[in-house]
């Protein structure tokens, strides 16, 4: 009996062992680190076909979602969030696509053209596709474009009756008029709005007049639409509507949504799979396993050596690593009383080596990460233009920090020393906090590595670990490190450095780079904005406020059976084409 | 007895408030939710919207004044405002406890017979070899860190999924997303998502009951009605099963009623873990996110739980022995 | 129970009665308390080899890092990067490129420095909390048991959440702050279950009309009779704070990054399961060594002051 038992126990172990040790060593279906795995290996050079291919009917792509979802109206504040929007890409249909490569072109399928016909006033005209209905029947028209212009607008509904994400560019609309039985639309400007193509991502006027009870315009109407829409993913249990390619059909709470083929979808590809399921996994690690154990076909997780090192071990799951347009940056607080002076600003900046950073932190398993040379345009669009460089920051090798010590020196600063401390002009010796967020690996290692570089120029940088960036908006740091959410539309990024901006944390000001801030926010024709943009970014490099990294790469793994699905670095992320992703024809 | 009982559960209430109190002013003390929620956005949320949000969470108001509406709030089954607009935190609160349950259940029952028969067999055969086994895997059990044994099974089941081609073993959740067709493989699907985050708790539990259960069976086999039983020439077996374990398990209703109450708090981490969504997840979800009415919300419950729970063994450890008398 | 007289038995017989040599009675001497349960310890076989693999941790632990070339923090100059054993890092290397066993040595320096501080906590806090309430007794006792209670039910995660994020500084003391300061009325129950029975006896009785004030009471003969359970509920207390901070780190409440601890070390290998096991396995099997060594001696220190659980051997 006892040996019996004991024999038992060790066969239970042995085998457990092997359980454990078989899956270290299972084969793998690419070799060494790669932006892609080899079946996408297209992918780099040409990202908006990746992975793509003709598709046969049926199959249930299960999707990972990280977030619980609180509403479904993605216009609201609490509700903004990526997950979210990627799922009500299904339904929401909106004028201009971003595509992989970052470039900003018309979706024919919702409106035939969409074009600046005046610059002053800023007029722009849509002609919404004849065929471009909601699910219920009614036509897409102009009503919908008043419907959403009003109730973002800030105005015609007040922050207390339909708390919205952002009101950006529909205050400055001054009409929307509709023609042609409604499906030509004219937009008018009262004050020029050079992100015009980010507008429109329509929810359904008819939708908000059942909410509303009749007119939706009456007093109190727009507060009762914006509840009703509000109030799905709640009382209304998910959106009966679409415009898009799929419909809702089912959402159990903080488990599941289901989406399935919408019948009256007008588009020109019609969707071949049968459902979509997004599971919501709140654990990013456990996507991994739930991917290798193929309980999810699409993951999106932040990506990591490990991340990147298991899928590569998995069979039959295809990866892709991109550039977005997600930048990882440095601040310096202007108001902290030795970062005032811009000298210490630009010897700092002088001193950080950018290249090591990045060859410690993403460039292990992101090989073509490269420090990014721009606050505003990434490398690959229209308006890039390398403003770092010629600064000579963000290198930080002997040649530089030598000119750091002796900016610093000419300045009345001592001890500028390897080891030494560095005392400025009053005698205080120059300590600053390095702040980041603390679960974080790849940011305490940035900061790790900062604090070395600064000790060079005799800086005494402490690690300041936080639970969240709650700080940045009392500027409660002195240093930090964190990201940007670019985007192709760049006018919205005066706030981030113009004098009292909204985003500007750091304080940062200078009044000629307010001037050409305030010109460029506004410059209608793209290339005078980038020539703006890009000026007042020269002046604030020189100025040292805020040393650009590195993209961030954006990650996704595909099981090999789906084809279409690829990866999406903006904000619309791969969910921008969901009406092309399939089964792949010859799948089993 | 009666009077000792209800004299605890009328104690319970200002416990239960004294603690909410505390929680309501250590959850005050990290930033508010509604700056964690819009940190580091651009373009940044117009002003009226921040301090709509504001409003709507009662931070324009006094600490005090919070906490009062809060009580008042409960009266009328409104238990306060979540980050998630379309939440009622009393209906979300008790769906997640039935998940928590669910869970629990199984994993305690299979501790509870694990327990009793490790511990009974340990103490039969005191300082054999099959005790020392028992002993050490036991403790090496108990000595295990939550999420390592959790993290340990499930990648042997992934490593078996994979290997076999089956897909038995689920690691994501309760059940599968699609649900299989067919009342047969619905069972089955929920089993083979039970199998592994019952394992790890039970594995975790049952440690701990089994000393307990050895202990108490040691006391009652030294004890003179046994020794007399066995001298009268009664068998084994016959003492065992007839005189013995009876007394020997009732310590074990207490040590059970002080585990269900620990449980609650404690499957916070198989939870995640294993991506079910119970209490755990709710509550540390809650935390991260600094959504101070759901973690009041839960407190509340568990708080009951435990109190309920010790209010239980209490009375059990009186009855017991007679010496301790409540007064 | 109380302490008894120890009495001498006489070990020789008087000497000179005739003649002819003296016989040695086989006496026993009444052994001293501390004597029998020191016995009745080192007969625990398992708690024995604990208290060994123990001490030697400890010390591999803390002597360990003054002989080895690495320190926990540094990026080691052989540029060795999530390299598995070898014989120049004989633990790996992380993800940063630290040598994996120098974090481990300091990881349980700090898991250990935990553990530490909240045995004493709980115990210098709970034990005489428990027997001044159980000796007491009445609405006092009921007062006080209830303040337990209160503690009991506050949430540890909200606790530590609330203190995480206004403190950034050592988490290491946080951490032990709080389980200490959460743990000890189960500390304080326990004892208070010992006072209830030892009350009743005469020696108390005694004690009182011979005017021992309450605290005599308490420290000079209540708490020296509750040694047993005092010390296996330290033991306890020292296994639950290793895995408490472990588990408080595996959700991030616990010690923060620069700082390391073996449970944030497990925490941060989460992910490395499959591609990097020897960062997650390693500290875990530390965390199981040094909570099995602790539960074998409290099992050993449970064994040997209650007699009730030992039997003669076969």
């Amino acid at each position: 009996m006892r040996s019996g038992s004991k024999r038992l126990a060790g066969l239970v172990a042995i085998t457990a062992a092997t359980l454990l040790v078989a899956g270290a060593c299972g084969t793998s279906s690419s070799s060494g680190p790669g932006q892609s795995s080899q079946g996408w290996s297209t992918c780099d050079k040409d990202p908006n076909n990746c992975n793509s291919g003709p598709t046969k009917p049926g199959g249930t792509m299960l999707v990972t979602d990280e977030k619980k979802i609180t509403s479904f109206f993605t216009a609201d504040a609490a509700s903004n969030t990526y997950d979210q929007a990627q799922i009500m890409s299904g339904l929401i249909p909106s004028p201009f696509i971003l595509n992989p490569d970052l470039s900003v072109t018309l979706n024919k399928d919702l409106v035939t053209s969409a074009e600046l016909t005046s610059s002053s006033p800023e007029t722009v005209v849509y002609k919404i596709n004849p065929n471009a209905v909601w699910m219920d029947g009614t036509p897409i028209t102009a009503d919908d474009f008043i419907f959403n212009w009003k109730f973002q607008d800030g105005k015609d509904c007040s922050a207390t009756d339909c708390p919205v994400a952002g009101t950006t560019g529909y205050d400055a609309i001054d009409t929307v008029t509709g023609s042609d039985n409604g499906k030509t639309v004219t937009v008018v400007f009262k004050t020029p709005f050079p992100d015009w193509q980010a507008l429109f991502a329509l929810f359904p006027a008819n939708v908000a007049k059942t909410y509303a009870g009749g007119d939706i315009y009456a007093p109190g109407g727009l507060k009762k639409a914006y509840a009703g829409f509000l109030s799905e993913g709640g009382a209304v249990p998910f959106p009966k509507w679409s415009g898009g390619p799929y419909q809702i059909s089912d959402y159990q709470k903080d488990v599941s949504v289901t989406l399935t083929p919408n019948p009256k979808w007008y588009g020109a590809t019609k969707p071949s799979l049968d459902k979509i399921i997004y599971k919501i996994i709140l654990d990013p690690a456990q996507e991994t396993e739930a991917l290798k154990n193929g309980e999810v076909n699409v993951s999106v997780a932040q990506p990591d050596g490990d991340l990147i090192a298991a899928v590569q071990q998995m069979q039959n799951v295809n990866y892709n690593l991109s550039k977005g347009p997600v930048w990882e940056h440095i601040d310096l607080n202007n108001k902290n009383k030795f970062l005032a002076d811009k000298n210490l600003r630009q010897a700092i900046f002088l001193a950080i080596n950018r290249q090591e950073i990045i060859d410690k932190t993403v460039k292990p398993f992101f090989p073509s990460a490269a420090p990014l040379n721009n606050h505003n345009y990434m490398p690959g669009t229209a308006g890039y233009k390398d403003v770092i460089t010629p600064t000579g920051q963000g290198v930080g090798d002997d040649a530089a920090i030598a000119k750091a010590k002796q900016l610093l020196e000419s300045n009345g600063y001592t001890g500028a020393e390897p080891g030494g401390t560095l005392k400025n002009k009053n005698g205080e010796a120059v300590t600053l906090g390095f702040s980041y967020t603390q679960s974080n690996k790849l940011r305490e290692t940035t900061a790790e590595l900062v604090q070395a570089d600064l000790a060079k120029i005799g800086v005494k940088v402490t690690l300041v670990p936080k639970p969240d960036l709650s700080f940045l908006g009392s500027g409660d740091y002195d240093m930090v490190v964190f990201a940007w959410v670019g985007s192709p539309f760049v006018a919205g990024s005066k706030d981030l450095w113009i004098t009292g901006g909204g985003s500007n944390f750091n304080k940062y000001s200078n009044p000629q780079g307010d001037t050409l801030l305030t010109k460029a926010a506004q410059d209608l024709d793209p290339t005078q904005e980038a020539a703006d943009f890009n000026a007042a970014d020269e002046i604030m490099a020189a100025d040292a406020n805020v040393l650009p990294l590195y993209q961030k790469p954006v990650f996704i793994a595909v099981s090999s059976q789906f084809v279409n699905i690829r990866n999406n670095a903006t904000s619309a992320g791969p969910a921008y084409n969901m009406q092309d992703w399939g089964l792949k024809a010859d799948a089993q | 007895m009666l009077v000792f009982t209800i004299r605890r559960l009328i104690q319970a209430i200002p416990i239960l408030f004294g603690a909410s109190l505390l929680t309501f002013w250590l959850m005050s003390i990290p930033a508010d939710p509604v700056t964690v929620e819009f940190a580091g956005r651009n373009p940044r949320p117009p002003q009226g919207t921040i301090d709509a949000e504001m409003h709507r969470f009662r931070l324009d108001e006094s600490f005090w004044a919070q906490y009062w509406d809060w009580i008042k709030g409960i009266f009328h089954g409104n238990w306060g405002p979540a980050l998630d607009k379309n939440a009622n935190i009393f209906h979300d609160m008790m769906r997640h406890f039935g998940v928590t349950t669910r869970l629990i259940v199984l994993a305690l029952i299979v501790a509870i017979v694990l327990a009793v028969l490790t511990g009974v067999m340990s103490a039969i055969k005191q300082y054999s070899v099959r005790d020392y086994t028992f002993t050490f895997l036991g403790f090496v059990f108990l000595s295990m860190p939550t999420f390592w044994i959790a993290q340990l099974l499930k990648t042997i089941a992934v490593n078996f999924n994979t290997s076999t081609g089956t897909h038995f073993f689920g690691t994501l959740g309760a059940y599968s997303i699609p649900q299989p067709d067919g009342f047969w493989n619905r069972i089955v699907d929920y089993a083979g998502h039970l199998v592994l985050p019952t394992i790890s708790l039970a594995l975790i539990t049952y440690a701990g009951l089994s000393r307990f259960q050895r202990a108490s069976m040691l006391e009652v086999m030294n004890s003179d009605y046994v020794r007399l039983a066995r001298a009268k020439g009664i068998s084994q077996r016959r003492v065992l099963t007839r005189h013995m374990l009876r007394t020997a398990l009732i310590p074990m209703t207490t040590a059970t009623a002080l585990t269900i109450a620990v449980f609650f708090g404690g499957t916070i981490i198989t939870e995640t873990v294993f991506n079910w969504n119970g209490m755990g997840v709710y509550t540390i979800d809650a935390i991260s996110s600094h959504d101070k009415y759901i973690v009041l919300a839960t407190l509340m419950l568990t708080g009951f739980i435990v109190i309920i729970g010790n209010l239980v063994a209490d009375i059990l450890y009186a009855v017991l022995d007679p010496r301790i008398r409540y007064a | 129970m109380p302490k008894t007289q120890t009495t001498k038995v006489p070990t020789t017989a008087p000497a000179q009665r005739g003649g002819g040599t003296v016989e040695r009675e086989f006496t026993v001497a009444e052994r001293k308390q501390w004597q029998l349960i020191l016995r009745r310890f080192t007969r625990h076989r398992m708690a024995m080899v604990s208290i060994i693999v123990l001490v030697l941790l400890i010390l591999i632990a803390y002597v360990g890092p003054h002989f080895w070339k690495y320190s926990a923090t540094e990026i080691t100059p052989d540029h060795a990067f999530r390299s598995a054993p070898n014989l120049a890092h004989p633990f790996g290397t992380d993800d940063a490129g630290h040598d994996y066993m120098a974090r481990v040595f300091r990881g349980t320096q700090q898991s250990l420095k935990i553990a530490a501080i909240v045995a004493l906590l709980s115990t210098t806090i709970g034990a005489p909390y428990g027997a001044i309430s159980g000796l007491i007794g009445g609405k006092v006792d009921a007062i006080m048991m209830r303040l337990c209670d209160l503690l009991l039910v506050l949430p540890l995660l909200v606790v530590a959440a609330a203190l995480a994020s206004s403190h950034s500084g050592d988490t290491v003391l946080i951490v032990a702050l709080v389980l200490g300061l959460l743990g000890w009325p189960v500390n304080a129950r326990q004892v208070r279950g010992v006072v209830l029975g030892l009350r009743e006896q005469e020696f108390v009785e005694a004690a009182r009309a011979m005017g021992a004030g309450t605290w005599r009471i308490v420290f000079r003969h209540l708490l020296p009779n509750a040694t047993g359970t005092i010390l296996v509920q330290a033991t306890l207390d020292i296994a639950g704070a290793i895995l408490g901070e472990a588990a408080l780190s595996f959700l991030g409440l616990g010690v923060q990054a620069p700082d390391t601890s073996l449970g944030l070390l497990i925490n941060q290998a989460r992910t490395s399961v499959d591609t990097l096991p020897w960062l997650f396995y390693l500290p875990g099997v530390v965390i199981i060594l040094i909570a099995l060594t602790i539960n074998f001696i409290g099992d050993g220190l449970r064994d040997a002051f209650d007699p009730r659980q030992t039997r003669q051997r076969r």
